[in-house]
């Protein structure tokens, strides 16, 4: 029925009208709307009864307009032809339509007309300050605005993770700790302390082979990341064994972190290093991490 | 062929209360008035009662068309055809 619509119709009834009109509406019942609507009916003479104009069989034409058709009494659709090219008429005729209490006035949805050239309320995006920065500070700016044309400063960032220095270790750049390695006293267990003779002048994280960190030294629990031991330093020329030498007992004082624990039954005479590839954050770096395997 | 600016049939009616109103009936009658209101009862179980005011009832009979007054009546849904509004009858 959709695809009829503003077609023209021929419209056959249970008492053998013919309706033929333009059909505007129809609802759930098949009743229809039909504009310039024309009505077709023979008129049978009853027999005995005196012919009026004298024809035998007369058929009637009647132009009725705009009709409300109930669905009921149709017998038969077909199409009379396609829609006239217009359809404003229709629409006018509609419009045309004797006024009930009912008011029927064109009217937008809810947005007041804005003039031209401004956008009505609620399409002008974000009010100022919510969720986005103020308009002057995305605009570009000239040389005569000082504030915003001004050098790029560099604030002394860490380096980034993934452009580490050559020569240093891959484990040695963590985040939280900016400008790169600390200094060897804050490596507990790892290297001699300042002053230390031996200590000086020799590359962080290289221990000579036998050197312990001072007694009662403890890796600190709240360094996030921060292996506690460094990792053993390759390409720097550093023995391979520097430390611990497995098969070597762990420095006197040395008592793991509880994460490094070994697991029960382990024997910490087995202790391992294992280069393991670490993803934290957005940064990909190896650090060494002892697995305790038994 | 939005649906926006169609108005479907029984609103078209709903719009016609008040003013005049030509209502064809299945059989060889036909009703003109003013549409004072109509039942909207669903219509599979009821068709639409109307009530008429002033109306002329027009019915065609092979003899000649016969008109009656009538000041006010409740017309019987079951039997109508077609409402037509605006209508001033086929006299017109």
């Amino acid at each position: 029925m959709l695809n009829l619509i503003n077609y023209r119709l021929r419209i056959t009834l249970a008492d053998s009208r013919v309706l033929t009109g333009q059909m505007l509406a129809f609802d759930k019942h098949m009743n229809l709307v039909l504009a310039d609507c024309e009505e077709f009916r023979k008129i049978k003479p009853k027999s005995g009864a005196k012919v009026p104009q004298g024809q035998p069989e007369q058929e009637e034409k009647r132009t009725l307009g705009l009709v409300i058709l109930r669905g009921e009494t149709i017998v038969s659709l077909s199409v009379e032809g396609p829609p006239p090219p217009t359809t404003d008429d229709s629409k006018a005729k509609l419009a045309q339509l004797p006024g009930g209490p009912g008011i029927g006035r064109p009217a937008g949805r809810g947005l007041p007309v804005a003039p031209p050239g401004i956008a009505p309320a609620g399409l002008t995006g974000p009010v100022r300050g919510v969720g986005g920065p103020a308009p002057g500070m995305m605009q570009p700016r000239g040389p005569a605005a000082p504030s915003a044309s001004a050098a790029p400063i560099s604030y002394g960032r860490p380096p980034i993770q993934g452009q580490i220095p050559p020569g240093m270790g891959p484990g040695m750049a963590r985040p939280g700790m900016p400008g790169g390695p600390p200094p060897m006293a804050y490596r507990p267990g790892m290297g001699p302390p300042p002053g230390m003779p031996g200590g000086v002048g020799l590359p962080p994280g290289y221990r000579p082979q036998g050197a312990a960190p001072p007694p009662g030294m403890r890796p600190p629990m709240g360094m996030p990341g921060a292996p506690p031991q460094y990792p053993p330093q390759v390409g720097r020329g550093g023995p391979p064994q520097a430390y611990p030498v497995p098969g070597q007992a762990p420095p006197q004082g040395f008592r793991p972190p509880p994460q490094m624990r070994p697991p029960p039954g382990g024997s910490q005479q087995d202790l391992k290093f294992y280069i393991l590839p670490h993803v934290k954050g957005k940064t990909t770096y190896s650090t060494a991490d002892r697995i305790l395997t038994k | 062929m939005s649906t926006t600016n169609q108005l479907l049939p029984l609103e078209l009616i709903d719009k016609c209360i008040g003013s005049k109103i030509w209502v064809i009936m299945k059989s060889e009658k036909e009703f003109t008035g003013i549409l004072r209101g109509f039942d909207d009862y669903p219509f599979p179980i009821k068709l639409q009662d109307m009530v008429l005011e002033d109306v002329i009832e027009y019915e065609n009979t092979p003899e000649g068309r016969k008109t009656t007054k009538l000041e006010q009546i409740l017309l019987n849904g079951n039997n109508i055809t077609m409402l037509i509004p605006g209508g001033e009858g086929p006299e017109s």
